[in-house]
This record gives structure tokens, C-alpha cells and sequence, in this order.
């Protein structure tokens, strides 16, 4: 648990540097944003939206609550199988999540990134 | 590193059933085995047919620096070319009004399931389908674990065509936290 609500930073085309934002601002800001950054302790999840990339260290627990708003991250998994196939193995893949929630409210942002941090898009839901 | 999360399918009556870890293909025939060649095991085209039963699980082996494995969902991603006249499929799994499947003690059956009874979806559900420990909203909090059961059966009729039928893909997710 955290109490510090400032620890997401944004960037938006409007202001290309970075600033701490809550969540409201967040929110309304959502078509402009360029970049999300999260820091928890000495790992640091960086989203650019403008130029594609993903950068991403450790794998561990991500899912707390800082503040009025509430970030999680996971991994989601898919493991493809082909039926009436004899060719080989299934096709497993492997997308990064990234949710933004204001606590007690329907509002959120969820960031959806390829497993190379290629393509990226916005969900409505997990 | 993630967890470790592979499909498991497992064949013959639950004493001395067999299990398939990671298997290279569901295909689905006249034969209750893992990765059949369709060709050998074809499905006769007759009123109320049915290849065997598919009983899969989630298999979490090591949990790898995750804490949960979660919001599991089973679907058809692909059609192919579509279904052929009289071809479906059906399983247990559902987002509303889930029920654990029990494996059964004789194994999987070749006619009609009592328990995959529910019309396969062939777009992501909306919520998990396939549950873990009786509940859609269940988690693997620990390694090895399995989900519950994911039922599944390939149906067709007196109608449906000689020959092979289209490739499908199902598509197995799991999140991971």
C-alpha cells in the first residue's frame, strides 16, 4: 500500500515533459497522452507511446494501490491450438497489461502492449 | 521469468487415465488419445455423431515470480473456413452458471456429452469461462496446480460431408499477476 498519489508520470503532446498527474487528469488527458512511467522501488515500467516501446524489468507483483488510484500490471497468455493439424507444436504468445483505475469509479485506462512492445492499444477491459 | 502454464489433456478411465502434458494438437477423432491423426480415427458422418470427449486442464507447473494465475478463457479464435453442414461444438464452459466438471470414472465418451452441453464460442468471452477450484473467479496463488476441467466435443450429423473438415484454432489464455 502507498499513500503517495503522484508516483505516475505522464507525458502528453501538449507538454512533452513529464509531470505528475492524478488520475482525473489522467483520464481527460487520454487521446494526448505520449508516454505513462510508473516507478516501484528501483524498477521502473516506462510506456512511449509515441515511438512504440516498452521497457519493462522483473517480473514480480505489481498490483497495488497507491493513493485514489490503483495499478496493476500482468501478463496476459495465449496458447493457440490448431484441431485436424499435424504440423507441430501450439502458437504461444504473450501481451504486457498496464491498468490505470480510480478507485470507486468505473473509470480506467488499460494499455495493452505485444510481448516486443511493437504494437500497443487501448482496452476497455481486462 | 513467468509462470509456467501449459493445456493438459488427459484420456482413459480415470484409474488408469493418461495425461498430455503441452500437447501438439487437439485434434479430435474416434479415439480417446492425445494428438490423433485424424485420418486414422474419423469421425462416420451419421445422425448424433460425435468424435470422443476432449477433458483439458490448466497446468501450472511452477509459478515462477507470478503470484496469481487467473481469468481463464477457452474459445475458437478460428474457423478456418467455417463449420460444415451438421458440424458444431459443444462444452461445459460458460461465463454465467458454471458448474465444475467431475472426471469421469469410466473416461471420456464417444456420444453424446451430458457434460459438455453448453454451444463452444467462437469470439473471447467477456469473462473467464473455465474455472479454477469450482469458481470463475478463482486463482492459482501456487505451483503445481491445475484449473477445473475444460470439456469439449466435436459433433456431427448425417448431413455433414465426407472428408476432412476445416482447421480450427482454440485459443487457451490465462493472466498472470
Amino acid at each position: 500500500m502507498k499513500d503517495v498519489p503522484l508516483e505516475i508520470i505522464i507525458t502528453t503532446g501538449e507538454n512533452p515533459d513529464p509531470q505528475l498527474v492524478q488520475f482525473s487528469d489522467l483520464y481527460d488527458l487520454r487521446e494526448s497522452i505520449t508516454s505513462i512511467m510508473y516507478l516501484w522501488n528501483t524498477n521502473c515500467y516506462y510506456v512511449d507511446v509515441t515511438h512504440q516501446t516498452f521497457i519493462i524489468n522483473g517480473g514480480r507483483k505489481l498490483h497495488f494501490e497507491m493513493g485514489p488510484c490503483r495499478v496493476c500490471y500482468r501478463r496476459r497468455n495465449q496458447h493457440k491450438y490448431a484441431m485436424n493439424d499435424l504440423k507441430g507444436k501450439p502458437e504461444k504468445t504473450q501481451i504486457h497489461i498496464v491498468g490505470l483505475e480510480k478507485i470507486g469509479t468505473e473509470k480506467r485506462l488499460i494499455l495493452m502492449i505485444s510481448e516486443d512492445g511493437q504494437e500497443w492499444r487501448w482496452a476497455n477491459k481486462l | 521469468m513467468g509462470a509456467t502454464v501449459q493445456v493438459a489433456e488427459t484420456n482413459g478411465p480415470s484409474a488408469t487415465s493418461v495425461e498430455t502434458i503441452d500437447p501438439a494438437n487437439l485434434n479430435m477423432g474416434s479415439d480417446d488419445s492425445a494428438e490423433l491423426v485424424p485420418a486414422t480415427y474419423p469421425i462416420t458422418a451419421q445422425a448424433d455423431g460425435h468424435a470422443f470427449e476432449k477433458w483439458l486442464r490448466f497446468y501450472v507447473s511452477l509459478m515462477g515470480g507470478s503470484n496469481i494465475v487467473d481469468n481463464l478463457k477457452v474459445w475458437i479464435s478460428s474457423l478456418g473456413g467455417g463449420w460444415k453442414t451438421g458440424e458444431g461444438m459443444t462444452t461445459n464452459m460458460r461465463t454465467t452458471g458454471y458448474v465444475q466438471a467431475t472426471y469421469p470414472t469410466g473416461g471420456p465418451i464417444e456420444v453424446d456429452s451430458t457434460v459438455a452441453t453448453q454451444v463452444m464460442p467462437e469470439a473471447e468471452p467477456g469473462g473467464p469461462n473455465l474455472g479454477i477450484s469450482g469458481g470463475l473467479g478463482g486463482q492459482i496463488v501456487a505451483a503445481p496446480n491445475y484449473s477445473d476441467w475444460a470439456v469439449l466435443q466435436l459433433d456431427v450429423s448425417n448431413l455433414t460431408p465426407a472428408g476432412s473438415v476445416n482447421q480450427k484454432t482454440l485459443t487457451f489464455q490465462y493472466d498472470e499477476q
